[in-house]
């Protein structure tokens, strides 16, 4: 009989023990992902889930509990931090989950958005470009309207942030956008005075006004600095501008599949590049290329708002005048106007508390002043035309990082002027489905015909219910 | 009929039917009677049935298995027969509807209609390549090592640290391999490519990763680098197991080492090299981490031509269209695929003179059978 009592206690204590593990390691894996001390936490995590949700019953009604925001990035969490200024009585509930990588961030809201019941289902998710219409045309999200945020809420905006993330089947808006993201050419100006012997922007955007100017000026770098400098750092580099220039989406409504003029113009434009051998060769976004800003290698960057403070400015190798290449930027428009990213805020179908998510949406995206404050101290180019005016008015846009020119009145009038309608909910997969059979291309395994066809296929594979012609 | 050896081999067979051991009574009888003196006396028992408690111990792995591996593999069987993807445009999940065979059609047979013509096949081949590439030269690297080591002539020293460090690879995480030689490879300034250019062996960098035989090429070295210690440790326990007094009988007949290696190791070693091969066959074909980490896009650039099967079939399941049921038909062809290796190796590998002699019991049975 003692033995009994025993063996039931310890195999209780076994699977107790088991269980244990499961709970413990799905609660904290979100807020514990990034340090090491996971099992620490676990002991450490009930003391301290108690005492807030504790608090939050008692002030608050049956919305006590966390709300959950995903995004990939830390970008967000520190433009939340304007909002919690204004609202503290949020800063406790907003649990923002890091998913660290964009390339792999889809995949894990798809997962959570099939479980509106788990703890950490999400109630407000930030979204890219290249894929946002997949979630803002589909029933996981909620329009802003249910939110609380008012057509006046949205008279500041930029049109084209409406538009992306409009659902297209009833014309409700999912999703609200904080930031502006139209593009430039960011180029050195002392390599251009000392090479093309440029002096001013204007100059500048007459030797890249279209791309043919482009890859002639291209040429006369890379033989007037004798091989020491090239236009561009990664053959990568031009897709943006060209992505934003097809005149169709890859997949129209009806579901066929297009190939872009635009886009055999890119494969030419990369082929030259790389054969004629004018950029250096890089990766975007690898460690050779982030070095570029900051050596005399490379010329110039296409780049938009946030490109400006986020990667040229991050990585020019000074932090004031006179330190590294800090000082001697400039921009222009380059060959043609485009725009570049951009993130989005929209609150899910299964939302825990809406007028929450619409006091962080208004707060983040509608608020003038929030907004102008958040573009002052950021420098973020912010989804806001009177914040906007007022600081370039100001004369707050004047930026010492690019020699005083100002950022905002390049910005602004590409702003206004964004078109989106080629953008659909296929861009970010098809754009690297292209990109595989563009560098097999570039690089001279394949020719020109070959290289669309197989990335049609490739196309016609990814996605069975897009009819490829 | 009966040739010598078979002959002999049947007088070594204990003959049962002349043989009057003093065998106990049947299981079933007691049974019975135990069954019956129960009934009849109403008795509790008074011994204790341990062996449902062995059942016990070991459901656990059952319902593990049964939850995590058998109904998935089922589940997959299934929707391998089903349409099943996600529509982009809506984020609307189509199916699972029974379509039949429409899957295992896009798998097999090709947009311009020829058989094979497709992306899974492509990886299919891109796999087994990268395989045979790490494969033949890490067998017969382990090999040698192993015969070396266990040499009672050669007798290398500091065998123990040797072992650690071809066994270090092993250790260390994927991930960080194919970040290290991601960074080896670097172009264009990478230090292979530094070190190259500055021994004039290149002109100018090289992009490696731009070239399909140099991408698949790092990609064998590493799963060779990264396996052959273990391959060493395991054939140098198979090489240990074999009887000392084999070597030294050869050695006395005057064998030379290659004779010794050619007909008692090798022979000797079959069981451990069968194994050896079966595992690194289903290892090979399931290969994953290192091309999907080594390449920037995790597409198995460049142009696919290192995308293995298992990378292809988590694509097809988890980006884009998200198509179920295709991936699940992919993952069935693998399947196969890797069965047929299998046998095909076990086939090879098979104990010819076991089966002669299996072959010649059954034939002089018969015989006797045959002559009473």
């Amino acid at each position: 009989m003692k033995k009994k009592v025993i063996s039931v206690l310890l195999s209780t204590a076994m699977v107790a023990s088991l269980l244990v593990g499961c709970g413990s390691s799905s609660d904290n894996a979100a807020p514990a992902a990034d340090d090491g001390a996971a099992a620490e936490t676990t002991e450490e995590a009930p003391a301290e889930e108690a005492a807030p949700a504790e608090d939050a019953a008692a002030d608050t009604t049956a919305s006590g509990d966390k709300f959950y925001i995903y995004s990939w990035n830390t970008e967000l969490q520190e433009r939340l931090k304007f909002v919690t200024d204004a609202h503290p009585e949020l800063a406790d509930r907003i649990e923002y989950v890091n998913v660290g990588d964009s390339a792999i961030y889809q995949e894990k809201i798809d997962q959570l958005l099939q479980t509106p019941d788990a703890e950490d289902y999400p109630d407000m998710i930030a979204f890219e470009a290249g894929y946002i219409m997949k979630y803002t045309n589909s029933d996981f999200t909620l329009p802003v309207a249910d939110c609380g945020v008012t057509e006046a809420d949205l008279a500041e905006m930029y049109p084209y942030t409406i538009t992306i993330a409009t659902d297209k089947r009833d014309g409700s808006l999912k999703g609200v956008s904080w930031q502006a993201c139209p593009g430039s050419f960011m180029y050195r100006t002392d390599l251009a005075e000392s090479i093309l012997g440029v002096t001013s922007p204007e100059e500048m955007q007459a030797k890249i006004g279209s791309w043919d100017d482009f890859l002639d000026t291209a040429r006369e770098i890379k033989e007037k600095s004798g091989d020491a400098t090239r236009i561009l750092s990664s053959n990568g580099d031009v897709t943006e501008v060209f992505k934003s220039n097809k005149t169709e989406p890859w997949v129209d409504d009806s579901g066929v599949f297009h190939m872009d003029p635009a886009m055999e113009e890119y494969m030419d434009v990369v082929k030259v590049l790389e054969q004629e051998d004018l950029t250096q060769k890089t990766t975007t976004w690898s460690d050779e290329w982030n070095a570029g800003p900051s050596t005399d290698a490379v010329f110039g960057y296409f780049g938009c708002t946030w490109f400006l403070h986020w990667t040229i400015k991050a990585n020019c190798g000074g932090a004031a005048v006179g330190e590294g290449t800090y000082g001697l930027w400039n921009m222009c428009q380059g060959p043609v106007p485009y725009y570049w990213g951009g993130t989005w805020l929209g609150a899910t179908a299964g939302c825990s508390d809406t007028e929450m998510a619409g006091t962080i949406m208004k707060a983040l995206c509608c608020d003038t002043e929030i907004m102008t404050k958040m573009s002052e101290e950021t420098l973020d180019y912010v989804n806001n035309k009177t914040a906007m005016k007022t600081l370039s008015d100001a004369g707050k846009g004047a930026y010492d990082f690019l020699g005083g020119q100002d950022f905002i009145a390049v910005f602004s009038p590409l702003a206004e002027n964004v078109d989106v309608s080629w953008m659909s909910a296929y861009d970010q997969k098809v754009q690297e489905l292209m990109q595989t059979q563009l560098d097999a291309y570039a690089a001279g395994e394949k020719d020109k015909e070959t290289a669309i066809a197989d990335f049609k296929a490739a196309v016609a594979d990814a996605y069975p219910g897009v009819t490829v012609e | 009929m009966l040739d010598g050896t078979a002959a002999q081999i049947f007088e070594r067979v204990p003959n049962t039917e002349n043989c009057q051991m003093p065998v106990a009574r049947p299981r079933a009888e007691i049974f019975r009677e135990g069954c019956e003196k129960m009934a009849n006396t109403k008795t509790k028992r008074k011994t204790v049935e341990y062996s449902r408690y062995g059942y016990f111990f070991i459901a656990p792995f059952f319902i593990v298995f049964a939850i995590f591996q058998l109904w998935p593999l089922i589940y997959t069987m299934g929707l391998a027969f089903c349409e099943n993807y996600t529509d982009t445009m809506f984020n609307m999940e189509v199916g699972p509807y029974f379509n039949g065979l429409a899957n295992f059609k896009t798998v097999f047979v090709g947009n311009d209609g020829r058989l094979f013509n497709t992306y899974t096949f492509q990886s299919l081949w891109n796999t087994i390549i990268m395989w045979l590439m790490n494969f033949l030269p890490q067998i017969l690297l382990a090999l040698i090592l192993a015969v070396w080591f266990t040499d009672t002539r050669v007798k290398l020293k500091a065998q123990g640290a040797y072992k650690i460090l071809t066994f270090m690879p092993n250790i260390i995480t994927a991930a960080t391999i194919s970040v290290l030689f991601y960074k080896l490879f670097d172009f264009p300034n990478g230090p292979i490519n530094q070190v190259l250019t500055s021994w004039g062996v290149l002109s100018q960098p090289y992009n490696f990763f731009l070239s399909k035989w140099a991408t698949r090429g790092i990609v064998s070295f590493i799963n060779f680098w990264m396996w052959y210690g273990n391959t060493m440790i395991v054939l140098t326990a198979g090489v240990l197991g074999i009887s000392p007094s084999l070597f030294e009988a050869a050695r006395v007949d005057g064998a030379s080492s290659w004779q010794i290696f050619k007909s008692v190791t090798l022979p000797m070693l079959r069981p451990i090299m069968l194994f050896t091969l079966v595992n690194s066959a289903i290892g090979g074909l399931q290969m994953y981490d290192i091309p999907k980490l080594l390449t920037t896009s995790g597409y198995g650039d460049p142009d696919y031509t290192t995308r293995t099967m298992t990378m292809y079939i988590r694509d097809l399941a988890f980006t884009g269209s998200k198509q179920m049921g295709k991936a699940a038909a992919a993952s069935l062809i693998l399947f196969v695929v890797t069965l047929f290796f299998s046998l095909v190796l076990f086939y090879i590998m098979r104990d010819k003179d076991a089966i002669k002699e299996k072959k010649a019991i059954k034939a002089a049975q018969k015989a006797r059978k045959g002559a009473k």
